[in-house]
């Protein structure tokens, strides 16, 4: 059911919110809420079945909800402007980097257990 | 006809629209710079620009849209869960490859800026380049960057390996989606994770556990890297 698995959902935000803001844990409410709903899943609380509809909806339209936000590059035109080169470069560079670095060390460390 | 384009249905449907059309044209072009993200986010900057509207109206119209985006983020536990025993199973070697990435992006994310002379301010910015936004600000506050600059590098970032990571992944011979998918939750968070999880769950659900564990792991590291930069460089 769409309706319920949202609630779920949202619920889980709700108190992951609730849970850093009142513990003043350095961690956001969602990356909380997603440990709490993997916990319910795992001890059988809830069933994939009561999120299945509301998550494949979310996460198929991800991309989508992080537009807005990409917008507000927009006010950073200035420093973006001085400093394209430097900020351009590491944040390109430095992405593939990171790739290189997990894939290639996952794939020694996890060898023959594909 | 003001109120009509001062409104949520306007630059909602608006936004929704040329994100629909940067998925048909980089599905028909194959082009990375059609990356719908990209593309939507470059067009309406644009639109902005030349209609004169400030960032603050059009952000607060499209709140709805951005309201999705945590919940989005939790979703993930559902293919999370569905991979849980394999995951178990390799713990150690996804703990060590997400702390060697989130090591390797703190490194070469202030080395190479250093290096291009970027000001010691933007460089601690740039620290937690690679973390989910809600975490990166966070961090960034903490180690005395300026939050505003970090939100901008996380989504030059995300946009980064939503539209260059897979093609990235495909260069190194890298075909597991469970390698490729923590490869790219570490370097490019949520943003990179929701390019790749719509073509598998699989990467979704090591896309997902990168971005939580790197974002753990870097809001661990940035304060030891920011003090040796401001260390050296004052």
């Amino acid at each position: 059911m769409m309706l319920k698995s949202l609630f779920i959902i949202f619920a889980a935000l709700l108190a992951g919110n609730t849970l850093s803001d009142l513990l003043k844990l350095p961690l956001p409410g969602s990356i909380i809420g997603l440990v709490l709903i993997t916990a319910l899943l795992e001890f059988k609380l809830i069933k994939p079945e009561d999120i299945r509809e509301g998550s494949n909806l979310l996460i198929n339209n991800m991309a989508l909800f992080f537009v807005p936000a990409g917008v507000g590059l927009i006010l950073y035109s200035e420093v973006l402007k001085k400093e394209i080169l430097p900020i351009g470069a590491s944040c390109a560079i430095s992405t593939f980097i990171v790739i290189i670095t997990v894939s290639w060390t996952f794939k020694k460390l996890s060898r023959g257990k594909k | 006809m003001n109120y009509i384009i001062d409104s949520q249905l306007f630059w909602v449907t608006l936004t929704i629209g040329l994100f629909i059309l940067g998925k048909y044209l980089s599905a028909k072009t194959k082009f990375i710079l059609f990356n719908p993200v990209l593309f939507s986010v470059t067009v309406l900057i644009i639109l902005l620009k030349l209609a004169g509207i400030d960032y603050s109206s059009y952000k607060s119209n499209t709140d709805i849209i951005s309201f999705f985006l945590a919940p989005s983020v939790i979703a993930l536990a559902l293919p999370l869960y569905k991979e849980l025993e394999e995951i178990k199973k390799n713990h150690m070697a996804i703990f060590i490859s997400l702390t060697a990435g989130s090591l390797a992006g703190l490194l070469s994310v202030s080395g190479i800026s250093l290096l291009l002379g970027a000001d010691t301010l933007t460089v601690i910015s740039l620290l937690p380049k690679s973390v989910t936004s809600a975490i990166a600000i966070e961090v960034s506050s903490k180690i005395g960057g300026e939050p505003s600059l970090t939100a901008g590098f996380v989504v030059i970032t995300g946009i980064i390996g939503a539209g260059g990571g897979l093609f990235f992944l495909r260069l190194i011979n890298e075909h597991s989606h469970k390698g490729g998918g923590l490869a790219i939750g570490c370097a490019a968070h949520a943003l990179g994770t929701a390019a790749i999880a719509e073509k598998g769950e699989t990467y979704a659900a090591y896309g997902g556990l990168a971005l939580c564990v790197t974002g753990i792991i870097t809001s661990l590291l940035a304060p030891l890297f920011a003090y040796i930069i401001k260390y050296l460089y004052g």
